[in-house]
């Protein structure tokens, strides 16, 4: 029967098991990272050294410092109309907030859809943009795997996918709904193990280098 | 096939030409048919010899019977497939027992290999059919020995096109759509549950003009099966909008806004319904404030809650246990992996000679 | 009333508070115009009829008060008593058509605009006339 089944199946099966997996992955690795054990600091913390100060380097590492402005802005304005783009689509369209509103209860109005399939458009440009910098860049394309460009490509699916149902292209509706959600399902299932765990990691890994170079006396 | 045209049918029935024609405009504008299709279908149904029409239901709740009987201005359709035509139908007609059956045979053989046959219902093939019998026969026998001897077969309601109500987990009777048992004969699926009366009749007046419709994937006709409901709905921009009814009472259910939150299936159901209306044009589910059910879509009883939103997920399982125990399963691994983790980073600990801060320094920059 | 059956079942009614449907400015009738007068420029030059089905679009309100100004009405009105009742007029422009048909109980079930001569309907069908002269000879023979 079609699409059908493969909508049954993203709203069924696929939904559980992608959602198991990224809760199961997450509480792993975060219990993982929290029980490792650290290197003992002998020495005196400097003066001046704060850890409320030392979270303040979760907030400032949003914009870059004045000495790198010039080599890295561009790219980091790409990156964030990825990100903004990206956050307005999901959490600005009803249906997800709808499916949000299933899992944890809470809600919020959403936008037009017009705005969303522009802000979606617009992030997946940006997305397209930062991996042709990846390839292009000699020292970027060195240092990067397999990770990279697999979480990259999850991470773009759900946009062209979702911008194909929502304007009815691609044949039939039911079989490309079915797709999208199934390539968000694959996106939250891949989350906790590659690179896209930053979006949790990012705020321990900024607070703790800020807490590290406060005890050393350079807060950042 | 009986001798005489259908406007004879017609003219002997008391009826004019010029009532003739109106119900074939109010025909061929359910089927949405061109002007031109329109003009040749009027004279091809006039010129077309009275087709024999034989109804037999199954395993079926006969509400589809009543969706064909219960309009309140008969059609061209009703009139011809109900007045002139209907030569066997056990619930419409007053005959009952051995001499219906009777007459049934009769029926059937004197117009062998040239009659309609519609069924309505789905058929229970499992154990021997044991679980819908009538007069001796199981269901399965009997349809297959009606159809042998049909032209075509049109499948009057989801049912009969896709199994439907009894085909619905744990479908504990086997039952089954007609056409896994029909294989020979054209097989016409005109879904719903139950389907538009002008829906049903539109079908067969346009196999009996024209032959076979374009089919869509379920065996659909494309005339009034080829949009989505949310394709046609006139609240569409509200969907558009983002102007969602939270609840069936509130602020946005009285401005007549988007029922999507509310469970509404129009974006995946292929139906007339925004379109042909119910109730000779009277209004339609969602019109009521009601959303789509998806009826006259195959499974529509086992994918997920009604009022459950398309994005969301179907309900089968409990969001509580299933997450939660990811979260424990998750924390045990964690706290495993850690366990190890540290149980390799004591034991390199433990075979250093000191732990001189100059070892460190040496151990990162080297 | 509407809104209240008693203090206790107060009855909600959800009427829509507006109709979403229809094209700001009339563009939906300003359309329709359009295409009819393309028809009548064809049947003008190849007598081919044309039939707009109107009933199908879900013409809203407005749009249908902009149609039924534009296309005004004209000399000719036949009423039709079959079958619920039909309503046929030809409007201000000569050949362009207005018909109505009635189901039984007064609903509107279907509404066309023809670009014709005279709309197929109205004529006597010569079947019918062989049935009537017969009829008529019988009785006044």
């Amino acid at each position: 029967m079609g699409g059908g089944t493969l909508l049954d199946f993203a709203r069924g099966p696929g939904m559980e098991w992608a959602l198991a997996i990224l809760v199961f992955g997450i509480v792993w690795r975060l219990v993982g990272i929290f029980t490792l054990k650290r290197p003992k600091d002998l020495a005196e913390p400097r003066a001046g050294a704060s850890a409320i100060g030392a979270m303040w380097v979760i907030i400032s590492r949003t914009w870059p410092h004045k000495e790198f402005r010039e080599r890295v802005l561009h790219w980091e304005v790409v990156s964030y109309l990825f990100h903004g783009g990206y956050a307005v689509a999901i959490l600005g369209y009803a249906p997800h907030i709808l499916l949000i509103r299933a899992l944890i209860g809470i809600s919020w109005p959403g936008l037009p859809g017009g705005v969303i399939a522009f802000a979606a458009g617009i992030s997946g440009v940006a997305l397209i943009a930062l991996l042709m910098h990846r390839l292009n860049s000699p020292v970027l394309r060195k240092i990067s795997n397999f990770d990279d460009y697999f979480s990259w490509l999850v991470a773009f699916m759900p946009l062209p996918t979702g911008l194909m149902a929502y304007y009815h292209l691609g044949g039939n509706y039911e079989w490309m709904l079915g797709f999208h959600m199934l390539t968000g399902e694959i996106l939250l299932a891949w989350l906790p193990f590659g690179k896209i765990m930053h979006t949790i990691l990012f705020a321990f890994s900024r607070g703790t280098t800020g807490l590290a170079y406060s005890r050393k006396g350079a807060p950042l | 096939m009986s001798n005489e045209t259908i406007s004879e049918s017609f003219r002997k029935a008391g009826m004019s030409r010029r009532a003739f024609l109106k119900f074939c405009a109010a025909a061929a504008s359910v089927l949405a048919l061109s002007p031109a299709e329109a003009g040749e279908m009027t004279r091809r149904l006039a010129q077309a010899r009275r087709p024999d029409v034989i109804y037999l239901s199954y395993q079926e709740c006969t509400g589809c019977l009543e969706s064909l009987t219960r309009s309140f201005s008969p059609g061209i359709g009703h009139l011809l497939f109900n007045d002139i035509s209907l030569d066997f139908d056990d619930t419409l007609q007053a005959a009952a027992g051995e001499a219906a059956e009777a007459a049934r045979m009769t029926a059937m053989k004197k117009a062998w290999g040239k009659y309609i046959l519609v069924v309505d219902g789905s058929v229970s093939p499992k154990d021997g059919g044991v679980y819908c019998t009538a007069a001796g026969k199981s269901s399965v026998a009997d349809l297959q020995y009606a159809a042998s001897g049909a032209q075509a077969v049109v499948a009057v309601g989801t049912c009969a096109s896709f199994g439907g109500l009894p085909f619905a987990a744990p479908n504990p009777t086997g039952a089954v759509p007609i056409s896994e048992i029909v294989k020979d004969k054209p097989v016409i699926n005109v879904s719903g549950c139950p389907p538009i009366a002008e829906v049903i009749t539109g079908a067969l007046l346009y196999y009996v003009s024209f032959g076979v419709p374009a089919l869509d994937r379920h065996g659909r006709p494309v005339n009034f099966y080829g949009n989505t409901i949310h394709d046609r709905c006139y609240r569409r921009p509200f969907y558009d909008q983002g102007l969602f009814a939270h609840t069936f009472d509130d602020e946005g259910a009285r401005r007549g806004w988007c029922l999507f939150e509310l469970g509404c299936k129009g974006p995946v159901t292929h139906n007339a319904c925004a379109t042909t209306k119910w109730n000779g044009g009277t209004s339609y589910p969602i019109e009521s404030g009601h959303g789509c059910l998806g009826c006259s879509e195959p499974n529509f009883w086992d994918r997920g809650g009604f009022y459950r939103p398309l994005s969301t997920p179907t309900g089968h399982w409990s969001g509580a246990q299933v997450l939660g125990g990811a979260a424990v399963a998750g924390a045990a691994v964690g706290v495993a992996v850690a366990g190890v983790a540290r149980a390799r980073q004591n034991k390199k600990d433990d075979h250093k000679p000191d732990h001189k801060p100059a070892d460190k320094d040496h151990d990162r920059n080297g | 009333m509407v809104g209240m059956v008693d203090g206790h079942n107060r009855v909600i009614s959800i009427q829509p508070a507006h109709d979403p449907s229809g094209a700001p400015g009339g563009a939906v009738a300003r359309a329709l115009l359009s295409q009819i007068a393309e028809a009548v420029d064809v049947y003008i030059h190849h007598y081919i009829p044309e039939i707009i089905d109107i009933g199908a679009l879900g013409l809203s309100a407005p749009e249908r008060a902009i149609l039924d100004q534009a296309l005004g009405k004209g000399e000719i009105s036949v009423e039709i008593t079959v079958a619920g009742g039909s309503q046929i007029e030809e409007t201000q422009f000569a050949g362009v058509w207005r018909v109505r048909h009635y189901g039984e109980g007064g609903a509107l079930q279907t509404e066309w605009i023809e670009i014709t001569d005279v709309p197929e309907i109205i004529k006597s069908d010569v079947a019918d006339m062989a049935a009537g002269l017969k009829s008529l000879r019988e009785s006044w023979a």
